[in-house]
């Protein structure tokens, strides 16, 4: 039996049912979309390198998950919602009991055992279903709606945008080919316009001659003069840090540009520090590769038809582009403008050299003003971030002490010059090279100054060894060793001597640098030429 | 004349309010308890009654049985009564002519209606007595079975506090029913009424309002209520849920439960939704009258341990657990 009544109960349920699986298909993209761009924003985070997925395989893994999961979306959505589930939904919303979900069950069995439906509480019960089913419809039982999934979907593909923005530029930077961070790196990828590093360097020196200006003024304190020679410090370390680093850069490209035919003078200049003689020659390759192409443009076809020959008669100039692209991160064909960029950072780099050199005539300048005023000599207590006061001898007063190593200051020579007495007999209490401080020791007032303890030479700090008990005295359970200032100015000075090509002046693998070395030998020097006198 | 479905149902509707009506004339509250009563007597089951004394156990049966025109027996049961005291036994009779032969003395069970009054009170060979005449509706004595006549009724009767001196029913006794009910100390408002009619000088009356060929009727009514299968798994899931042993057994069952309801559980829960959505109007049982149902038809075929016991859990919350827990199942 299968009458009209019967059909319209079943049209409706199947209609509720493809809402309803289309509301779940909806929904269960919206998770897949968030899983799938979920998944590629935790490979950028995760920084794997994108261009892996050029790979193949990867593509095909990627590939197959995506279609796996859009697969496993569409069976689930399909599969999981079945006449029954749509003749619950029904019931629910439209209040009707289970009556949909008997009717329905009724009218299967009425196709299998056609004896169910003789009865006459069944035919009543199909009967007044579809009249109750009639004023429903399926559109307005389930519309179609935006899922909470779509909210999710659409803050994993925000969350991708931000990450695929955030690490594009992490992962230009971190490519192997940029390894040398020469002059170029940080102004040409960065995009910092040269006016605005002039702009830099210039405000630098200018707090210099602040710092220098100060010390000439006699209504700053003294504690304000002290801040401004600290601050130009650290701006002094800076601009020194930059030109070691610019040097590193041109060492490494003038070993590049040396192995380049036809590119050997250039790397030449530069390896002899002559930036303005490997520029003058870099513009006059440039000019010869200029007209080469002008050459190679009137060739035209005959050119490409010759194709790699015409390559490997210009493959110098080829090998010069990979150089410049490498250096430049810039991807293509050479061709005069890679040389442009070339000069261009050359020019930057000597300008940066120039800075260099007005900072350091500035700093000079400022350190002996600082020292006239007794501010230029550092205190152990500047060291190592020790506290002055645990240490009374080390007192920023201006007090010489050989314990503070700051014997060489202007203020202790004139106290001692003031307490010692023409003719005076040597007391010879004078063990120490600066003199007691009761000023017996004339004759060493002149060497004391001149001979700085050697610990303070090399910033060196004294550091606690516990356990070591062997020791006794003061000076057990300490040890001198480098300061973090210390370590850092021997680094500076190790990437200086390295950016000036004298490979030999620094001692590999025990980090001494020329100018500690020198320093060593000039204080033993002092104390000779101290003891003679 | 033969009516049609819808004409059935309202004349059961009808028939069926009027019974509960007039029974409330004399118990008063407890409307729940006079329905499920009722829905036992139109699906063939029997009830056990359960209730501190002076609440109306006794009355309600005796009131149902005035309203119906049927024979009604009462046994006051006692740890004394023999089964044959309920049966009935083989006695030996003279004839006129002289000659003796042993004749079968029909017992109480003989009736319609039949009020085993403080059933926990006789000995459960005693009890045991009823477990033929319930479930067959026949009684065996004397090397020959009798039947009983329709409709058999057992209403029965017992006192949860009074625990000394009786014997607790067997479980396969207790299955038997079809529902237990509690009848719940009354309201302040039902209490005057009670006392208002029973203390003035005119005994309440009720009148005879069903016969016993319209509840026959109704029985056919109630037993022609299609079932679809979906609501039957319900059902089903539901007494599993019961089961602690059984892999869809609810955790509360395998915590405090010491035997699930029986297949017949499943029967109750069925039958008395029939007559549940005949009274709300339905042609066919849906999943709410399986749930009104519930509790009357499986507390007592849910046996609780003693862990229950020593925690004050009943089977009511465990089945109210249950219900909130099983949804329809997926066919």
């Amino acid at each position: 039996m299968s009458s009209p009544n019967r059909t319209e109960i079943n049209q409706l349920v199947s209609d509720v049912a493809r809402k309803l699986r289309l509301n779940r298909l909806i929904s269960e993209l919206g998770f897949a979309v968030a899983t799938i761009f979920f998944a590629f924003a935790t490979l950028l985070v995760l920084s794997i390198p994108f261009a892996l997925i050029k790979s193949g395989w990867i593509v095909l893994c990627f590939g197959g998950f995506i279609a796996g999961l859009l697969a496993y979306v569409w069976i689930k959505a399909w599969t999981s919602i079945d006449a029954h589930d749509a003749a619950r939904y029904l019931d629910e919303k439209a209040g009707l009991k289970d009556e949909v979900l008997s009717a329905l069950w009724f009218i299967e069995s009425e196709r299998k055992h056609p004896s169910v439906g003789e009865g006459a509480f069944v035919a009543a019960h199909l009967e007044r279903a579809v009249a109750r089913i009639q004023p429903i419809k399926a559109d307005a039982l389930v519309p179609l709606r935006v899922p909470q999934s779509s909210k999710i979907a659409a803050m994993a593909i925000l969350f991708f945008v931000i990450t695929w923005v955030g690490t594009s530029n992490v992962v230009i930077a971190d490519k192997p080919d940029l390894e040398v961070r020469s002059i170029s790196n940080s102004e040409v990828v960065n995009a910092k316009p040269m006016r605005a590093l002039d702009a830099r360097e210039a405000s630098d020196i200018e707090e210099i001659n602040d710092a220098l200006a100060a010390f000439e003024r006699d209504d700053i304190s003294y504690e304000a003069k002290k801040e401004a020679l600290k601050k130009a410090r650290e701006v002094l370390d800076q601009i020194n840090m930059d030109a070691v680093m610019t040097r590193e850069g041109l060492s490494k490209l003038s070993k590049i540009l040396l192995e380049q035919k036809g590119f050997e003078g250039v790397g030449r200049a530069l390896e002899q520090g002559k930036i303005q003689e490997a520029l003058t020659l870099l513009k006059e390759k440039q000019e010869e590769l200029a007209a080469l192409s002008d050459v190679d443009g009137q060739l035209g076809i005959e050119e490409q038809q010759a194709g790699s020959t015409a390559r490997s008669d210009n493959i110098s100039s080829a090998e010069l582009g990979d150089a410049a692209r490498d250096l430049l991160n810039e991807v293509g064909r050479p061709d005069p403008r890679n040389i442009t960029r070339l000069i261009e950072n050359l020019e930057q780099a000597q300008q940066e050299m120039e800075s260099q050199e007005r900072a350091n005539t500035a700093a000079s300048r400022m350190e002996s003003a600082g020292e006239r005023i007794g501010l230029a000599q550092t205190g152990a207590a500047d060291y190592g971030g020790r506290s002055a006061t645990s240490d009374q001898a080390e007192a920023g007063n201006g007090t010489p002490s050989p314990d503070a190593g700051n014997n060489d200051m202007a203020g202790g020579s004139l106290f001692r010059q003031g307490s010692v007495t023409a003719n005076e007999e040597d007391q010879g209490d004078d063990g120490s090279s600066t003199g007691a401080p009761e000023g017996h020791a004339a004759a060493l007032a002149l060497e004391g100054r001149m001979t700085q303890r050697l610990d303070a030479v090399l910033r060196l700090e004294k550091t606690q060894v516990k356990g070591d008990d062997s020791v006794e005295g003061d000076d057990s359970g300490w040890e001198f060793k480098a300061s973090k200032e210390g370590k850092a100015r021997t680094e500076i000075v190790q990437g200086l001597d390295s950016v000036t090509y004298g490979d030999s002046d620094v001692i590999n693998g025990e980090f001494v640098s020329v100018e500690q070395r020198q320093a060593v030998q000039q204080y033993f020097l002092d104390i000779h030429e101290g003891n003679k006198k | 004349m033969t009516l049609n479905v819808e004409q059935q149902v309202k004349v059961f509707q009808d028939r069926f309010s009027q019974v509960v009506d007039e029974v409330s004339k004399v118990i008063v509250g407890n409307g729940d308890v006079i329905s499920n009563v009722l829905t036992c007597l139109l699906v063939r089951g029997h009830v056990l009654l359960e209730g501190i004394p002076g609440v109306g156990k006794t009355k309600l049966v005796q009131t149902l049985s005035d309203v119906t025109d049927l024979g009604f027996s009462r046994i006051q049961f006692t740890p004394d009564l023999m089964p044959g005291d309920i049966i009935g036994s083989n006695v030996v009779r003279e004839a006129d002519d002289g000659k003796k032969s042993f004749v079968f003395q029909h017992g109480p069970v003989f009736t319609n209606i039949l009020l085993a009054d403080e059933i926990n009170r006789a000995t459960p060979k005693t009890q045991s007595a009823l477990l033929e005449a319930m479930q067959e509706n026949s009684v065996s004595a004397g090397g020959s079975t009798h039947k009983l006549d329709q409709p058999f009724f057992v209403l029965a009767t017992q006192n949860p506090i009074e625990m000394e001196g009786t014997y607790p029913l067997p479980e396969a006794q207790m299955d038997r029913f079809l529902f237990k009910l509690r009848l719940d100390f009354p309201e302040a408002a039902d209490l005057l009424t009670i006392v208002e009619r029973t203390t003035q000088q005119d005994e309440l009356t009720v009148s005879q309002v069903l016969s016993k060929s319209e509840i026959l009727e109704m029985r056919e009514t109630a037993r022609a209520v299609p079932v679809a299968q979906p609501v039957i798994q319900y059902a089903i899931a539901i007494v599993l849920a019961t089961h602690p042993e059984s892999g869809d057994g609810h955790d509360l069952a395998k915590q405090y439960v010491r035997f699930g309801s029986s297949p017949r559980g499943v029967q109750s829960l069925i039958l008395g939704a029939k007559v549940n959505a005949l009274l709300n109007d339905r042609f066919y049982v849906s999943v709410d009258d399986v749930k009104a149902v519930v509790l009357p038809a499986l507390r007592h075929r849910v046996l609780i341990n003693f862990e229950a016991e020593a925690e004050k859990v009943d089977s009511d919350q465990i089945l109210e657990e249950i219900v909130s827990f099983v949804a329809l199942p997926k066919t």
